[in-house]
Order: C-alpha cells, then structure tokens, then sequence
C-alpha cells in the first residue's frame, strides 16, 4: 500500500472494470476510502460512455439525491454499456416490410437505460415499446399499446448471444453491403414488439459504416415524413471505389422495405439549373432528357416545381441548394413487387437537410438528419 | 548519437550516460539539459530512482525509441483501445518482483515516461483484476 502514492494507486485502479473495483473496495479498507471520491466514478462513467459512442458531455455536478457515480457504474453502465446505441430487428419473414428501429440510452439523471422502439404500425397508428433498466437492480418492459410485460428477463438480457453471424435475406444488386452489417452482435428478445408472445425476435446492432465514407461524406441517418406511412429512416452512405451515395431504407414501408436502397445518386452527373428549369416538373423533365450535366455543381436556385407534390412544408423554407446531382429511385407496387428505378434529383440544402425529387409522380421527399443517431 | 547527458540514481555513484533519443522520452526532465555539453557538467543524482531501476528505465527507453509518440489520454476514446496489447517483449520486461514494478512506476511517473507510466500502471490493474476480494494477491 505504502510503496505507491494515493494518486498513483487511482490512476492504477481506474484501468479496472465494475467487478474488479467492487473486489478492491471489499478487500481493503483504505481503497475503499479512497474510492468513495466522486471524481474518479465519475471518469469511469465518462470513459466507458465514450467508449460506445459519442454521449452528450456529462457534468459532474449533479442533484445529490440521484444516484451515485459510482452505482451508476458498477451497476448500469458497465454490464449494460454494449446495450447503448442503435439495434435494428432482423427479419427473415417476407411479410415485415417497416424494419425497426430499437435505440438503448442513458438517462444518467433518473439512473435509467432505457430501450425505446418506436414503429408505425400497418394502419398507421404509432407504437412504442419501452425497456426500462434501473441502478437498483429493477427491471421492466412495456408497450404503449398493452401495457402487459414481455416475456424478457434481466437474465435474458446479461446471457445474449453476441457475436453470431447472420445471414441477411437476399437482397437487390447491392445485397453484400447489407450482409456486412448483420455480421455484427446480435440479441434476441422472446415476445418484444412481435404481434405474437412466443415469438423469438432478432436484433442486430447498427454500427458504423467508416469504409462507406465518400468523399468525406460520414454515413448519417435521415428521417422523412412519407404520408400515410409515418416516418421513414435512411441512412445516406456512400460504396467503396465508387462515386455514387446510396439512401438504403432502415424504416421502410409497404411498397419499398427496410434494407432497399431509396435512391441511388450518381456523383459524376452533377446539375446547375436556374430558377426558370425548375418552373413546372415539365420543364425539369426536358432539361433532365437533354442530360445538361454541369461540369461540377455549385450554391443554386431552388423551387418546389409546379405540379410536384410534398409531405413536407418545411421544404418551402428553402429557395437555394448547395448542390444537386442526378439518380434514380426505387419504386415498387405493394409488398415491393416489380421494382423499378425512375430518374430523380438529390438536392442538397445544407449538412442537415436534402431532398430527392422522384421524377415519377413527382413527389418531392424532405429529409433532415437524425441528430440523435450518431456513429 | 551522442551523450548529452550524464544520470545517476540517487543510491550510487554509478553514472549513466544518455543520448538525445533516450533523454527526450524523459519529458519532465529533458529541459533542463537543452543543448548543454554534457562532458564537463557534474552528473546529475536524481533524488527518487534508483540506479537498478533507472537501468531498466533506460533498457525499456531504448527499445521504444523509435516508437510514434502517444497521444494524450482523451476521455471520448476507450482507454482500452489506446493501450495496444502489451507487447511479448514489454511483457519479459515487466516480469519482475512487485517491487521492481512499483519502483518502476514510480520513476516513469517522476521522469514522465508516459508509455512506460500507462504499461506499467496497466500491469499492476491486470494483477488486481480477476481476483476476487479474498484472492487479491497484490501486497500492497
């Protein structure tokens, strides 16, 4: 004990995990003094959140009636840290066309992980699905619809399967970029958020794609309002040695499902138009057929084009774009029946917001980055 | 390259001679000596290292010489994955008494020797870990 300073044995003990510190504190009266310092539980927490992802800062000051750094920890975040991030349900049925979209995060405050899935159902109608693990030990699940346990226990969830490999269902002409994200993690719950108790759900953990940059171009997640259907997610990544970015669909809907890629845009068929070229979609479709690509493109007018229709107002805010390039667009007939791709433009607006205009139809879809889902 | 620098545990006159490679891992130290001629200047005792610990010190120095240096410890990556698996030749070094060890940190601390401060404060918290409260074998 003497042979090494207090700041010295801190530093040392701070490289061990939640058991070994609860052995230490057990096994020796001065660590366990010295353990009760505030600032070195809270480094730990701090250290092991980062180590998952990007968690907003933590202050150390916090209301002294909620848990202890050091319970929060031993208790939540060091079994549970795997947990936090992003999950998506894998699916082998042919007949699940939304996908969904499990997300675990910390509430440091109240002492919480908390599993939220959130999915807009066939009719519509918004169902959420909550887990909810305690400091204390306490553990529950719920669904916004019947507030009825599911059949997971706290045991379940500390003996999940990880590491197995699985075998994503065929996808389209770009299915091996699919495969690589379900070799990741897996866990399974019995009964959550399936229509039927018994049944055993998959999920798969979501992770970052750093291959599938371009051009510096981070994958991001970006949600869409898409009428009747409720929201949609897409992540917009790029495909290793070619200059395309890809919409591949994490909440999908009954005519393109989870898992297809939305639209495909083409790098090297970038577009400069004027005001007047985005007149009526008539226009736009003749100034598209005479394949007027610009050498590169750049900041330029933009307008709803007469004649397209939107979900989103919000895309009226917008009278300029920083770029715009020229795709395609998947379409498909319900249950995703002959698919086919239409001509579309990906507009650009900012970091944080594009739009695609399809020309079939033309429907003009509005995405905004999902802050919330970081890599 | 040659001696910029002459060392010596606080235990015995036995005088180590440091090259500029060696001494700019010593960085609490390495600004006293500057650009100074080292072989007509008294060598330097240093109060709270030994001279068998500063042989090991200078032994582990000389074999991470050409090591990039460390990056700062930064909070938003995994301590984990800034420690690289402790190497098969770090791992003979460190195989030595607890006391050894703790002398060890204690000088990589004092000449702040970042690399070998993180190895070995790393070594002891593997020592430690996996023992539970009635095996904890570590004589502290």
């Amino acid at each position: 004990m003497d042979i090494l300073p207090q700041e010295i044995w801190l530093k040392v003990l701070s490289y061990l995990d939640g058991e070994s510190l609860k052995s230490v504190e057990s096994a020796c009266y001065t660590f366990s003094n010295w353990l009760k310092d505030e600032l070195f539980w809270f480094n730990k927490c701090k250290a092991a959140l980062h180590e998952v992802s990007a968690y907003p800062k933590l202050e150390l000051k916090r209301n002294k009636t909620k848990t202890p750094w050091r319970d929060l920890y031993i208790n939540l975040i060091c079994p549970y840290k795997y947990l936090l991030g992003y999950w998506q349900k894998f699916t082998s049925s042919e007949n699940e066309y939304t996908g969904q979209l499990l997300r675990f995060f910390i509430l440091v405050d109240l002492g919480l992980i908390y599993g939220q899935i959130s999915r807009a159902s066939e009719d519509g109608y918004k169902f959420e699905t909550r887990i909810n693990i305690h400091s204390d030990g306490e553990f529950s699940s719920y669904s916004s619809v019947e507030r009825y346990p599911f059949g997971i226990t706290k045991h379940e969830l500390l003996s999940l399967p990880v590491d197995t490999v699985c075998e994503q269902r065929p996808l389209d002409d770009h299915s091996e970029y699919m495969k690589h994200v379900y070799s990741q993690e897996v866990i399974e719950f019995e009964g959550l958020a399936t229509d039927s108790e018994e049944e055993v759900s998959r999920w798969v953990k979501f992770r970052s794609f750093s291959q599938w940059d371009v051009d510096g171009v981070a994958p991001a997640v970006y949600k869409s309002i898409y009428g009747p259907h409720g929201e949609e997610l897409v992540l917009l990544h790029g495909v290793p040695n070619e200059r395309k970015l890809i919409g591949t669909k994490i909440l999908g809907d009954r005519n393109v499902p989870f898992g297809k890629h939305s639209f495909v845009i083409d790098l090297d068929r970038p577009l400069v138009l004027n005001s007047s070229q985005q007149d009526s979609c008539e226009t736009l479709v003749a100034v598209h057929a005479g394949e007027e690509t610009a050498q590169k493109t750049s900041s330029q007018p933009f307008c709803v084009p007469s004649g397209a229709s939107y979900a989103d107002q919000n895309i009226l805010k917008f009278n300029t774009c920083i770029e715009r390039y020229a795709g395609r667009g998947t379409l498909a007939y319900d249950d995703y029946t002959d698919p086919w791709w239409c001509d579309t433009h990906f507009i650009r607006f900012d970091e944080d917001n594009f739009a695609v205009h399809f020309f079939y139809g033309h429907y003009l879809g509005f995405y905004t980055r999902h802050r919330d889902i970081v890599f | 390259m040659a001696t910029i620098a002459q060392l010596k545990g606080w235990d015995s006159e036995e005088v180590f001679n440091v090259d500029g490679e060696i001494l700019n891992q010593f960085s609490s130290i390495k600004e006293l000596f500057g650009n100074a001629d080292a072989s007509n200047s008294e060598p330097l005792s240093l109060p709270n290292v030994s001279a068998a610990t500063f042989q090991k010190v200078i032994e582990w120095c000389k074999h991470h010489k050409d090591d990039p240096s460390l990056p700062p410890l930064k909070c938003n990556k995994a301590i984990s994955e800034q420690i690289k698996d402790v190497s098969d030749w770090d791992r003979e070094f460190l195989h030595v008494d607890q006391k050894t060890l703790c002398e060890l940190i204690l000088a990589a601390g004092y000449l702040g020797i970042d690399g070998l401060f993180r190895l070995t404060c790393k070594t002891v918290a593997d020592m430690i870990s996996g023992t539970t409260s009635d095996e904890n074998n570590f004589q502290h």
